[in-house]
Order: structure tokens, then C-alpha cells, then sequence
């Protein structure tokens, strides 16, 4: 990690923010069959802190992380799920950004046509407008994204080409960090942030996500392996199968499951 | 006219008939009009107007003289305004470039074979004394020449316009089809001789009462090259056809096309490819997005005969959003091979926005409607690449303002 902190931390954030699952029940429409994928999911992500939820594939953690951000093809049959005071199921996914909550893609979506600069500016002044705050000057805009690009060692031509297109996998989850680091939400979902990174990228990648690391900021680590969470030292790690949270712990949690599988941990957790 | 008697006209053709009755025509004209009456005017019964029904559309009594908004009026220029009196701006004529009214016996190079080619030819400026303006650039010329088309409160206008680029002379050409008139039809024929090269940017946007017709007929020399951009936002109809000749071996061209259609619009691009020369390259893009009660049409042909069309690169592509339920796009690409050494390729799509795209905008605060228009935007404007930049940047804020 490096030394002087590139984010300057907004004071204005309410403190003590924290997300609170409860008892989700959320099936997901294919064609014309319905799947209930998490099922009875309950998880309470204070201010401040980072959770890792594990899980093998089909465990429903993508799905936790497209539900809250608003994805369509969702339904919600039963539960809730708040960001602060905010029931995030009654917000269009815009107003879940602007509230706050930011999604790293776990396959970033490429949008040509559209430079990243541009992109990153139109994001950051809609969410500012939909919070009645001015928008930020070119000035301020181009000076943040210069140091955080040269943090991150995405240079101007790359943030001037089009949105994820013609970038390495590696190029496109720096650039969600980037995104990130712009946009300064108060809760982060991280969807397999790790997946297709070398080392190297990944601890570019890891060091950005924990330059945000805040007592106002809380994260949500999605993730399939243990690595990434060597760099992020999560508070607390879940294991989430087949729909629900099946046993909860501290990071040993992960090495235990990078030891056993998820097969000798489910076992125990009946 | 013995050929009247055997068919019924309608009104429209009527009026036509009348115009042409009451000028006086020379037997040129005459015998055009003769061979547009042989079918009158195009309709969904005839092959290449199946989705472009001009008869219907001119069948309305009402229509009205509304002009759009020009983007290129602002750029430095040599402007003409083409409006069947042949008005220029200024005195245009210089030792590199020849700007005239000349009559319309000249031999033409136009070859479609549509009746609305005929239609044009026999009217074109019957109000004035002339029927062509010609245009001939002996050398490189760094300046645009910017030609308007603008007639208002007419039922019909109707003009020809001649290009002719000698060797190794270039130009740019940017043309403003803005409407004015029920109905306007524009001949653009069109020869680049060895070596030399033509930009042509078109810019087309009428109201919901006014049909619009240009036809280019393009041929190009060896080692000539053309590279033409139109951005179209319609009227009750836009058909804008390029009929293109390779006459010449390693001769190339780029044929990209933009369409923005909103309701009760329609925009036809149609295009007629022959590649009777070896070695020669052809790039076609076109993307549009059509809006609710909107309509676009793409046909596109490229015939490549067995032996003259030897070695041919050419690639077709038209790609369509349909932004809403009511949106309509008919697309017909056709690749017409008789040669067996060459690279052929098409693409054709249409369908709605991509839903992945449009949550990534989102959920980075970024409204649905904004996030749909952004995305509109980058798809319809990523053809707008082979002009000038002083056109490319007037195309790109005119969809900007469109959307």
C-alpha cells in the first residue's frame, strides 16, 4: 500500500451507514422458467467495516450483488434490503447509485463510443444532480482523474479510448476501481473483483480498494477464492450455499475453506 | 403523350403531368417524361420500392413549406443554394474550379433505372432556363463546397447537379437536403477520373409532410477514391440512393450512412454496388436508430461479375436499434459473386438496446433516459469517421441535438 492517501474522504457522509439484509427470498426469471436462487438470505454489513461472501458457484453470489444494485430479470419474493434508511428495493438502480452504492462488474460491460472520461463525468454529475449538489468544474474533475489514474497506472490515452473496449481483463477491473475511486460511494459490492488478474494487477487493484477503506464506507467482498482477501483483510467472511449464509467467521474463515473446500464446511454447517 | 391515355394518373402525377404541359420542354425532357409515365411513380408493387411507397406518400393534399435547420450553414464554405433558379452565392468560377448551368442534352451518366431518375431529368430547374449545374475541379481544393437544396412552398422541385474531378484533383462536397416542398428529387451525377478523390458528406432531415428523393450516380476511375457520409433524420419519406461504378482497378470507396427516425418519419438507403473493375475495395457502414412510429429501410447490393470483379474487397454492414415498440426496420443486403477470387462480407442486425449496457450506465447514477440516449448516440455516431473533421464534428452535434 501505498503512503499518502489519493482519496481525499468527503466529510459530509453520514456515519454508522450500513447495509442490512433480511431473510431475502429472490428467484431469477430464464426464459420461462422461475429459479429461486437465494433463499432466506440474512446479512448485516456495519459502517466501516469489510465482509467477504464466499460461496461455490451457483451459491446465488452474483445474484446477491445484481439484486441490490437493481438489475432486471430479478424478483424479489420476500425479504428486505436497506442501505442506511433506504429500502433498496424501492429505488431504480440510478437512485441506488446516487444514494451511495457502487457495483465492481465482475465482467465489465463494454459501451463503445463512449470514453471513459466522458463516461465517468456524465455518472459523477447525474449522481451529484440527483442529490442536489453542483457539479464538480473540468478542472477538478481532470486534476482527480490524473492522480488517481496515475495511482491506479492507467494513463490518459487509455482513459480516452472507449469504455472497457479494447481493454485487457486486467485493464478493465483497474478501471472499475477507478470508477470507484471517482465516484467515492459510501457501500461497495466487489462481484469477483479478482477473477482474470495476474498478481501484479491484483494488488494494483487491492491497494485502490483499500485507499477507500473508511469508518463512513462499507464493502461487500464477493468472491470465489481466498487470494484477494490476503490484500483486503476482510472483518468477517461468510459462506453463502445454495441460496443462504451458512456459517459466519473471521478471515481464518477463508483459509479454512482454501484448506478444506466448500464441501467440508457445508458438512459441519449441516 | 399517347402513354397518358392508357394509364390512370393520380394526382400527384397529374400535377406533374400539368407542370411539364405548361413549361416549354424540350423534346429531351419530353421523351423522360415518356419513360417516367411508363411507371409513374415508384410503389410497393415494384421491386426496390417494396418498404418506400412514394406514390402513396405523394397521394396527401397537404404538405407544407417547413425548412430544417442546416448545421453546415456556419462553416466556411463555398455555398451554393440549389433551388431549381440556380442561385450562387458568389462568383464561383476560378482556373481550378468550374462552377456553370449547363443544358440538359449533355450526355448523362446516370444509369438507374427508376422513374424517378426520368422525373428529375425532365424537370430539373424548369424554372430556370437551365438543367444542370456543373461542377468540375481540376485540382486539390482545400475548401468545401457546400450545395443546399431548399425550395419553399412548392409541390415539386427537381435539380441535377454534375461533378466531375479531374485526375489527382480532390474535393469535398457536403450537401444540405433540408426540404421546403411536398416533393424534391436530386440528381447527383457524379465522375472521379484517375487518381482523384470526392468527400461527400450528405445531411437530410425534412418534416413529416414532405418527401425526399436524391440519387447519386457515382463512377470511379482507376486509383480514384470516394468516400461519402450521409446522416438522414427523415421525412414522410428520405430515399437516398448511391448507384456506384468501379470503372477503374484499385479504386475504393467508403460508404457509411447514419439514420436517426422519429415518428411518422421514414428513411430509405438504398444502394447499387457494381464492382466491374479488379482490385477494388468497398466499405459500407450504416447504423441507424429508429425511434416509436419510426421507419428505416437498408437495401444494399453489390454485384461482383466473374471476370472484371476479380480481387474485389468489399464489406457490408448495417446495423439497426429499435428504440421502442412500434419501431419498424426492413433490411435487405444482397451480395450478387460471380467472381471466385475475391473478399466479400455482410453483416445485418436489428434489435433493442443492449440491456447489459444500459444497467452498467446506470448503475454508475447515470438516468435511464439519459443512459438510453448516450447510448443511442455512440452507436448511430461511431459511422460519422471518414469526413473532414469540420464535418464530422457538425454530423456529430447535429445527432447530439437530435437525441
Amino acid at each position: 500500500m501505498l503512503g499518502a492517501p489519493v482519496i481525499e474522504h468527503a466529510s459530509h457522509r453520514k456515519l454508522h451507514l450500513m447495509l442490512a439484509i433480511n431473510d431475502l427470498h429472490v428467484s431469477v426469471r430464464n426464459e420461462d422458467k422461475i429459479e429461486p436462487i437465494l433463499k432466506g438470505m440474512s446479512l448485516v454489513i456495519p459502517a466501516g467495516e469489510v465482509h467477504a461472501v464466499m460461496g461455490p458457484n451457483g451459491s446465488g453470489k452474483s445474484t446477491l450483488a445484481h439484486v441490490l444494485t437493481g438489475r432486471e430479470g430479478y424478483d424479489v419474493n420476500r425479504g428486505s434490503a436497506k442501505l442506511d434508511d433506504n429500502d433498496l428495493f424501492a429505488l431504480d438502480p440510478e437512485e441506488r447509485a446516487a444514494i451511495g452504492l457502487f457495483l465492481s462488474f465482475q465482467y465489465p460491460v463494454e459501451v463503445p463510443g463512449v470514453p471513459v472520461m466522458t463516461f465517468v463525468r456524465t455518472a459523477m454529475n447525474a449522481q451529484r444532480k440527483t442529490r442536489g449538489e453542483e457539479e464538480i468544474t473540468a478542472l477538478d474533475f481532470l486534476k482527480k482523474a490524473r492522480r488517481i489514474g496515475k495511482f491506479l497506472g492507467l494513463d490518459d490515452v487509455q482513459l480516452k479510448r472507449p469504455v472497457n473496449v479494447g481493454f485487457s481483463g486486467g485493464e478493465k477491473k483497474r478501471l472499475e476501481v477507478f470508477q470507484m475511486m471517482m465516484l467515492e460511494p459510501s457501500f461497495v459490492i466487489l462481484d469477483e473483483t479478482d477473477s482474470g488478474l495476474d498478481i501484479d494487477a491484483l494488488r494494483v487493484v487491492a491497494d485502490g480498494v483499500n485507499q477507500l477503506r473508511a469508518e463512513s464506507r462499507g464493502m461487500l467482498v464477493i468472491t470465489h477464492y481466498q487470494r484477494l482477501l490476503e490484500y483486503l483483510k476482510p472483518d468477517k467472511v461468510h459462506v453463502l450455499v445454495n441460496g443462504r449464509i451458512v456459517t459466519s467467521g473471521g478471515p481464518e474463515l477463508a483459509l479454512r475453506l482454501e484448506a478444506e473446500g466448500y464441501d467440508g464446511i457445508t458438512a459441519e454447517a449441516g | 403523350m399517347s402513354v397518358v391515355a392508357e394509364k390512370n394518373l393520380s394526382k400527384f402525377e397529374n400535377w406533374l403531368y400539368e407542370t411539364i404541359e405548361q413549361s416549354p420542354s424540350s423534346s429531351t425532357r419530353r421523351s423522360d417524361f415518356d419513360d417516367f409515365l411508363k411507371t409513374g411513380l415508384p410503389n410497393r408493387r415494384m421491386e426496390g420500392w417494396r418498404w418506400t411507397d412514394v406514390e402513396s406518400a405523394l397521394n396527401s393534399e397537404t404538405y407544407d413549406d417547413c425548412l430544417a435547420e442546416d448545421p453546415f450553414k456556419e462553416i466556411e464554405a463555398l455555398r451554393i443554394v440549389v433551388n431549381g433558379d440556380l442561385i450562387a452565392s458568389e462568383n464561383l468560377s476560378s482556373e481550378n474550379i468550374e462552377i456553370q448551368a449547363i443544358d440538359e442534352t449533355s450526355p448523362s451518366v446516370i444509369s438507374g433505372n427508376s422513374s424517378l431518375v426520368s422525373l428529375t431529368r425532365a424537370l430539373a430547374s424548369t424554372v430556370g432556363k437551365s438543367g444542370v449545374l456543373e461542377i468540375k475541379v481540376n485540382v486539390k481544393i482545400e475548401k468545401p463546397i457546400h450545395l443546399i437544396f431548399a425550395q419553399t412552398g412548392k409541390r415539386g422541385s427537381f435539380n441535377r447537379v454534375r461533378v466531375s474531378i479531374a485526375r489527382n484533383a480532390s474535393v469535398e462536397i457536403i450537401e444540405s437536403y433540408v426540404g421546403g416542398s411536398q416533393f424534391s428529387s436530386t440528381l447527383m451525377e457524379i465522375d472521379i477520373d484517375e487518381g482523384g478523390s470526392l468527400k461527400r458528406t450528405v445531411f437530410q432531415s425534412a418534416s413529416p409532410k414532405q418527401v425526399q428523393h436524391v440519387n447519386a450516380s457515382v463512377q470511379l476511375r482507376e486509383g480514384s477514391n470516394f468516400d461519402q457520409t450521409a446522416l438522414a433524420f427523415g421525412g414522410k419519406i428520405a430515399r437516398l440512393q448511391t448507384n456506384l461504378t468501379y470503372l477503374g482497378e484499385h479504386a475504393e470507396s467508403r460508404i457509411n450512412a447514419a439514420y436517426v427516425v422519429g415518428d411518422g418519419k421514414h428513411v430509405d438507403f438504398t444502394s447499387d454496388i457494381h464492382h466491374s473493375a479488379q482490385y477494388c475495395k468497398t466499405d459500407q457502414q450504416t447504423k441507424g436508430a429508429v425511434e416509436d412510429g419510426g421507419r428505416g429501410v437498408f437495401q444494399g447490393k453489390f454485384l461482383v461479375p466473374k471476370e472484371l470483379g476479380q480481387h474485389t474487397d468489399a464489406n457490408m454492414q448495417h446495423h439497426a436499434l429499435l428504440l421502442g415498440d412500434r419501431a419498424e426496420v426492413f433490411a435487405k443486403p444482397e451480395l450478387e459473386i460471380y467472381a471466385d477470387d475475391v473478399a466479400c462480407a455482410h453483416g445485418n442486425t436489428s434489435g433493442s438496446m443492449d440491456l447489459k449496457q444500459l444497467f452498467y450506465l446506470r448503475q454508475r447514477g447515470i438516468p435511464e433516459s439519459l443512459a438510453k440516449d448516450i447510448l443511442t448516440r455512440a452507436f448511430v455516431s461511431s459511422v460519422i469517421d471518414n469526413t473532414s473533421l469540420t464535418a464530422q464534428e457538425v454530423l456529430l452535434s447535429a445527432i447530439n441535438e437530435r437525441l
